[in-house]
């Protein structure tokens, strides 16, 4: 009541003349800009990302072909090695470019997959309830239940290695958890005036999920999304240490690592650069992820 | 006369990312010893911000400078160490929400305990004396068994009553009371004041009521502050105030505030008795839930509207009163068949509405219309206002272009008030006025027959709220819209309401016109809620005797309760018949509905 009576004091000023409105989401960007940990973490991302797409194709060696001139070869300027390269005379800052990209391409793929099964099946969930919402949260259940490495394993011995079941893979254990997050916030929206007041007013189930219930799940799907990239990037490299990632010439940053971590002893800037990149990557991404979440719950208002 | 608290130019600050916002401003005002000092405003007036101030319980982001004075310490000053010697002891506070202001997992009796630990360094069988004697004189019945409860086991009137008990345990010299009955149903309402009042005679604590309800202030209080934005508008006693207002904003809040005893506006002319030829007819309409108690537990069925009857004619506006739980929001839901109706009839127009196929539902829908409660949770807050309002014309006419329907959406806003430029505004950017007056808009934009508005007006201060009841009965009379205004205020609905329907556990106790349900009301219930409900009017109310009929306001689940006002029933039946006898509704003729009682002789609490 009283910050509502607050919010209605400071807004008198500006309510004539003024046309257009800042929506929830609007606001929590504006908060989001005013956050300097997140504001750091996404120049550094930024940086990241434009690196591992442009940065390629400006380098004098290919991820894949072996100087033969430079076999195990330390980091240094002169060579135009600045990474150094591995065994097999690759050089290490091309690779790890590749790395980084292979990396946020499964991580973006994976989470994009979790968003939509997961939101939608959520929301249809929580909004329906009763039998439906019990049969279909049991499923997710069951689902979680399955040791995914165990699956992941399955599905690779199946169909043999490959980047794509690789995404599918991922993007079939993330949904999960958003499926279940987005049905408790579906549950809550759904006993809300406005839904009622949509129902009253004659609206299908269809467009009240998707017109009423979805655009309100902007903020816990935006930050759950956030969160779940590093954890994609983290799981991805991961698999990639096991072997069960993508395969050679192509790379990622949990293969790199894993064969850094081979030759730490005698080769130690494989582990360093690619280890450097991944710290990088999953700070920067759980900062911005940290920072949104404050940004769409200012509990601290 | 020394002055107990004495505050002297304060300001509270909060600092928001929007900037800083100046709560209240100079303020000015004292509390002598044993008096009441009522403090009125509409909401953000900062008046409950004055005295959480002086208790040092402001939000993180806020400060306060001035200085507030008790007992001649300056409060503000006040280490947190000293400050908390004082605070529960010599100050102690009472809040709005009784639920949220008790820990929960704690007992009655361990939260009471802690107090006087602190404060008397009292403990073991010494302390527990002292508990059982206060539950005792806020009038909490079975006190003894009510120590070993926890909150959540203790009804909201209760739950009031032990943070009375409590706040009171160390003999506070100034109790100060934020909106203490504002969640309350009327009846609960009255016994709590009168407990505060008894308290303040015997004890001689000082009471600073913070209130918006002017009939509570002119019920308990010996004088009154007016504040508004944080800014002094005028102090007095109340006499003088209610009587001679010096200024345009005390005056307006007095005109504006809806009296029970005599309307504020001029009556419309009243439809006449509804005509036969059919517009809604609701006939023995039940809503019942399955309640589970645990996992396995039996299955128990609330009767949450038990056989309801009622017509509406064309044009008319019944008002539905009746106290929290009384199902009178479910009997809006279920005609709107937002809920699943157990049995019973409701026809619309003719047509049997509960029998109607899905599309068929949703043609009728665009004649049946709902305002709701909450102004801000019943918009969607990802939507613009413009896109709400819109959001019917979707639906029911899709053959308008994007122009049309923006056109017709700005002609809609004018008709109730909204400046056009807010069209791309969002809900939380508005005030709580200006959304209800959205949800209007919404409900009205295609011109339907019936709006159902369940407490449309109850959550929003009286200034607004008069202006709201007026707009209600300007679209009324230009669309002849037929209203059903639910509202547990009995002076609001006196207001708006050609017939009047008093709901009671899912029954109806009385039904009448509005002016003969005032005038002369049958049902000994409605005779205790228009009792309780406070005037304001300082003279009226000191005259005024409240009704106290046996027994509270019991759970629709107690099947027994219903026998509430027929006692002598409830002994010559069994068990079994008491749960399925119903009082019967006997037309006293005029339209006057009243449910079978005993006199209400027998009903009243022996003194």
């Amino acid at each position: 009541m009283i910050l509502q009576s607050f919010k209605r004091n400071l807004f008198k000023g500006v309510a004539d003349g003024e046309v257009s409105g800042r929506s929830l989401w609007q606001e929590a960007m504006l908060r989001l800009r005013r956050n300097k940990a997140a504001m750091i973490s996404s120049g550094i991302l930024i940086v990241l990302i434009l690196a591992a797409l442009i940065l390629p194709s400006f380098l004098p060696y290919g991820y894949e072909d072996p100087d033969w001139n430079a076999f195990r070869a330390p980091p240094s300027i002169e060579t135009g090695h600045y990474f150094g390269t591995d065994q097999n005379g690759r050089d290490l800052l091309a690779r790890t470019l590749y790395g980084t990209r292979v990396s946020l391409l499964v991580a973006l793929v994976a989470t994009f997959v979790s968003i939509v099964i997961g939101v939608s099946y959520g929301a249809i969930a929580g909004y329906m309830g009763g039998r439906i919402d019990q049969a279909m949260m049991r499923f997710v259940d069951i689902m979680y239940a399955l040791p995914y490495i165990l699956f992941v394993i399955l599905l690779m011995v199946i169909f043999g290695r490959n980047v794509y079941l690789l995404f599918a893979a991922i993007g079939m254990l993330e949904w999960l958890t958003m499926a279940r997050i987005v049905r408790g916030q579906t549950l809550a929206i759904k006993n809300r005036e406005f839904i009622e007041a949509a129902r009253a007013s004659g609206r299908s189930s269809t467009a009240i999920i998707f017109r009423h219930i979805v655009p309100n799940l902007v903020g816990p799907v935006v930050i759950y999304a956030a969160l779940t990239v590093p954890e994609i990037v983290a799981t991805e490299s991961f698999l990639s240490y096991l072997g069960f990632g993508v395969q050679e010439p192509l790379t990622s940053l949990g293969t790199l690592i894993a064969e850094g971590s081979d030759a730490m002893e005698v080769l130690p800037w494989l582990l360093w650069f690619p280890a450097t990149f991944l710290i990088l990557l999953l700070l920067s991404l759980l900062f911005i992820g940290d920072g949104l979440r404050d940004a769409f719950d200012p509990k601290d208002r | 006369m020394t002055k107990l608290l004495s505050v002297h130019d304060l300001h509270v600050d909060f600092a928001t990312e929007d900037g800083t916002v100046n709560a209240v401003r100079g303020i000015n005002c004292y509390v002598n010893p044993g008096e009441c000092l009522g403090v009125v405003g509409e909401s953000g007036s900062g008046k409950s911000q004055t005295f959480l101030a002086a208790m040092n319980l402001l939000s993180n982001n806020g400060s306060a400078r001035g200085e507030i004075n008790f007992k001649g310490q300056n409060l503000l000053d006040l280490p947190l160490k000293k400050l908390n010697k004082i605070r529960g002891s010599s100050i102690s506070m009472i809040f709005q929400d009784p639920l949220t202001s008790l820990t929960p997992h704690m007992r009655v009796v361990d939260q009471m305990r802690e107090v006087l630990k602190f404060h008397q360094k009292l403990s073991g069988a010494e302390a527990d004396k002292k508990c059982l004697e206060w539950l005792e004189r806020v009038h909490i019945p079975e006190a003894k068994r009510r120590l070993r409860q926890y909150p959540f086991e203790l009804s909201g009137g209760m739950r009031q009553r032990v943070m009375i008990a409590m706040a009171m345990l160390c003999n506070p010299d100034l109790l100060i009371a934020d909106e203490p009955t504002t969640a309350l149903d009327v009846t609960i309402q009255a016994e709590i004041l009168d407990i505060m009042d008894e308290l303040r005679r015997e004890q001689g604590t000082a009471i600073v009521m913070i209130t918006h309800d002017m009939g509570v202030v002119a019920r308990m209080c010996d004088r009154i502050q007016v504040m508004r934005y944080g800014e002094y508008v005028e102090e007095g006693a109340v006499d003088d105030i209610f009587s001679n207002p010096q200024t345009e904003y005390t005056r307006m809040l007095l005109d504006a505030m809806p009296r029970i005893d005599k309307p504020r506006l001029e009556r419309k002319q009243p439809v006449t008795a509804p005509s036969k030829d059919s517009f809604l007819n609701v006939d023995s309409l039940k809503v019942e839930f399955d309640i589970f108690n645990g996992l396995f537990a039996r299955k128990n069925v609330l009767k949450a509207v038990d056989g309801i009857s009622f017509d509406l004619a064309k044009g008319e506006t019944l008002g539905v009163v009746g106290e929290s739980g009384s199902g009178k929001s479910t009997l809006a839901r279920a005609i709107l068949r937002l809920l699943p109706v157990a049995s019973g009839e409701v026809s619309w127009l003719g047509a049997d509405l509960m029998g109607m196929g899905k599309n068929q539902m949703k043609d009728a829908r665009q004649d049946l219309q709902i305002v709701f409660q909450d102004p801000m949770a019943s918009l969607n807050p990802s939507m613009t206002i413009g896109s709400s309002i819109m959001e019917p014309l979707r639906i029911f006419a899709p053959h308008l272009s994007k122009e049309e329907r923006r056109q017709k959406v700005e002609a809609m806003m004018d008709r109730v008030g909204l400046p056009k430029s807010m069209i791309n505004r969002y809900p939380h950017e508005l005030s709580g006025g200006q959304n209800q007056r959205v949800g209007i808009a919404r409900a009205v934009i295609l011109s339907p027959k019936l709006v159902i508005c369940d407490e449309a007006v109850s959550a929003l201060d009286v200034s607004i709220q008069a202006q709201i009841i007026d707009l209600l009965r300007d679209l009324q009379k230009d669309m002849g819209l037929s209203l059903i205004f639910i509202s547990h205020d009995l002076s609001v609905v006196r207001e708006i309401s050609d017939r009047i329907l008093v709901m009671y556990l899912g029954n109806v106790v009385e039904l009448a016109t509005s002016d003969a349900l005032f005038e002369a009301p049958q049902h000994p219930y409605t005779k205790q809620l228009i009792s309780a409900v406070p005037i304001p009017d300082p003279v009226v109310e000191r005259t005024r005797k409240r009704l106290k009929l046996k027994g509270e306001l019991s759970s629709p689940l107690d099947s027994a309760a219903r026998l509430r006002f027929m006692p002598s029933k409830s002994e010559s039946l069994s068990a079994a018949q008491k749960s399925d006898y119903r009082p019967k509704l006997i037309d006293q003729g005029d339209n006057h509905f009243v449910a079978e009682h005993d006199p209400i002789e027998m009903l009243l609490v022996d003194e």
